[in-house]
């Protein structure tokens, strides 16, 4: 069963996006993989304290994606190869990397300056 | 188990022994009361036609037989049971507000599938006291008539 | 579907509702949103038939009556239950009197807040506030209202309870809760439902709020500051800009 233990709830972004986000984080990580096994839309709503509404648009999101397949039931398990998770990486990884490097930029901050910067974070 | 019985008929949670407890001590305050003023009554009518004793008995003018009280005129004292009917109505109102205090369970029971519980749990209780008191008229009313045909002689007797 | 047809209500001179029609269909989660005495408590009465209106209110096109009314459950913060019993006592009660009384929810509701089996007058206010939603949950109703009753709880425990219920609700239940707590339930709730001096300013989903980009507690400002200008202009207007 995919965990819910490390996700945060922000007020940065509607929450179903979140979701979404952790769960492709997961697939980045490798700690989501092809197969496992999605927590019910009821269990996962309770979980978290939000509205099956905005599980069930997450879930309903993924499937749209073709990285879920629902069964009958409440089952519903990743569906990811390897040029999916690829196509994952690119997008949200790079997404990341890009939002870092822009706000970054925004306070002047150089390259080397940067580089020190994440390097200090690092460890 | 009487008790599981009779407590469906009140309010839920309620004690109904104060109210009994409070009608047996006005019944029997009343029924001494009646039973007092129905003898005196009948002893005051009675001298008023007794023309003399002969060893002890009573002796009663012939011609007094208006004169000697009918049985049901002795029970005019019997009127102040209806004290007891007016404390049962008085409980019947308190009943209804005992769903009123600490809490609203007054919701509760206006929401019952079962519209004609919530008047059964206030009602009942009313009638308990109203038979009690029925009862003990009854009663009373049956010691007074021994009474009455054991004093009053045979010729005399009056019921109405 | 319980729906809300042209409902009035007046207390007096005061105005608690006015010409009110809503519907809510089951399966939703419903947060009612007002200030005290917009008329939340007076929608939620009369949708019990506890309080006489002039209108009409029908769960699946029948009028609420003996017939159908064990479909609708209550808790308040006033507390419907009776002091002077047990919680088992209670649940005897509700069994005979409610066809689908559910034990089995009652006892786990029962389990996961540890109430005792004592007379509810020796709880403390925030388990007689438990005890009042756990009956209301337990009931069977397909509606089920909530009215401020978790007004003396701290909030671990209101945020374990929104859990719980979004945990045992059925697809065909329907809460409807009315509270102050806005930014609170913002996620636990599907609808937002507004209303101010016994009319419905607002009614939103919130999964429509969040696509949006929106936020629902920005939402019910602008839905109030709406109102105040439009007050304000109608002054305006009938006084010539005097005002």
């Amino acid at each position: 069963m995919i965990s819910f233990d490390n996700f945060i709830m922000e007020d940065s972004s509607p929450i179903y996006l979140q979701i979404l986000l952790h769960i492709k984080r997961g697939v980045i990580a490798g700690s989501v993989k092809d197969g496992d096994e999605l927590p019910s839309r009821r269990m996962l709503s309770a979980l978290l304290g939000v509205n099956p509404n905005t599980v069930q648009k997450s879930y309903k999101m993924l499937e749209d994606e073709g990285l879920i397949v629902s069964h009958s039931g409440a089952k519903s398990n990743m569906a990811l190869t390897q040029e999916k998770i690829k196509k994952i990486r690119q997008e949200v990884l790079h997404a990341d990397a890009e939002n870092a490097v822009r706000t970054l930029k925004q306070m002047g901050v150089t390259k080397e300056e940067a580089f020190a910067l994440i390097s200090e974070y690092w460890d | 188990m009487m008790k599981k019985k009779l407590e469906k008929y009140y309010p839920l949670g309620y004690d109904y022994r104060p109210e009994i407890i409070i009608t047996a001590l006005m019944c029997m305050l009343l029924s001494g009361w009646a039973f007092l003023m129905f003898r005196a009554g009948l002893n005051l009518a009675l001298e008023s036609v007794t023309q003399e004793y002969i060893d002890g008995v009573r002796i009663i003018e012939e011609t007094a037989f208006y004169k000697v009280p009918t049985f049901v005129s002795l029970l005019g004292e019997f009127q102040s049971f209806a004290l007891v009917f007016i404390f049962a109505v008085i409980t019947a109102v308190y009943r209804y507000f005992y769903h009123y205090q600490h809490s609203k369970s007054i919701y509760l029971m206006k929401r019952l599938p079962k519209r004609s519980e919530l008047y059964k749990r206030c009602l009942s209780g009313s009638a308990v006291i109203s038979l009690i008191c029925l009862a003990v008229m009854a009663g009373l009313v049956a010691v007074c008539f021994m009474e009455y045909i054991s004093i009053v002689p045979e010729e005399f007797v009056r019921i109405f | 579907m319980l729906e809300i047809k042209n409902v009035s209500k007046s207390y007096g001179s005061k105005q608690a509702l006015s010409d009110v029609s809503i519907s809510f269909p089951r399966g939703e989660i419903v947060g009612l949103f007002g200030e005290n005495g917009a008329g939340k408590t007076t929608l939620l009465k009369s949708m019990l038939k506890l309080i006489k209106f002039e209108g009409s209110i029908t769960l699946d096109g029948e009028s609420i009556s003996e017939k159908n009314i064990d479909k609708l459950s209550f808790a308040t913060a006033e507390h419907s239950f009776i002091p002077n019993l047990t919680p088992s006592a209670h649940r005897d009660f509700y069994k005979e009197h409610f066809p689908s009384f559910s034990d089995k929810r009652f006892k786990s509701l029962m389990e996961f807040f540890s109430l005792p089996d004592k007379p509810l007058r020796s709880f403390s206010l925030g388990q007689k506030n438990q005890f009042e939603v756990i009956m209301a949950l337990s009931q069977g109703a397909d509606y089920i209202l909530i009215d401020e009753a978790f007004a003396g709880n701290d909030i671990f425990n209101r945020e374990d309870f929104y859990k719980v219920l979004l945990g045992i609700l059925g697809e065909n239940e329907t809460v409807i809760l009315s509270t102050h707590l806005i930014e609170e339930v913002s996620d636990f709730i599907g609808r937002a439902v507004l209303i101010r001096s016994g009319e419905i300013i607002g009614d939103v989903s919130t999964l429509e709020l969040m696509e949006k980009g929106d936020n629902l507690v920005s939402y019910v400002k602008r839905a109030y500051n709406y109102r105040s200008d439009r007050v304000s202009k109608a002054l305006n207007d009938l006084t010539d800009g005097e005002v």
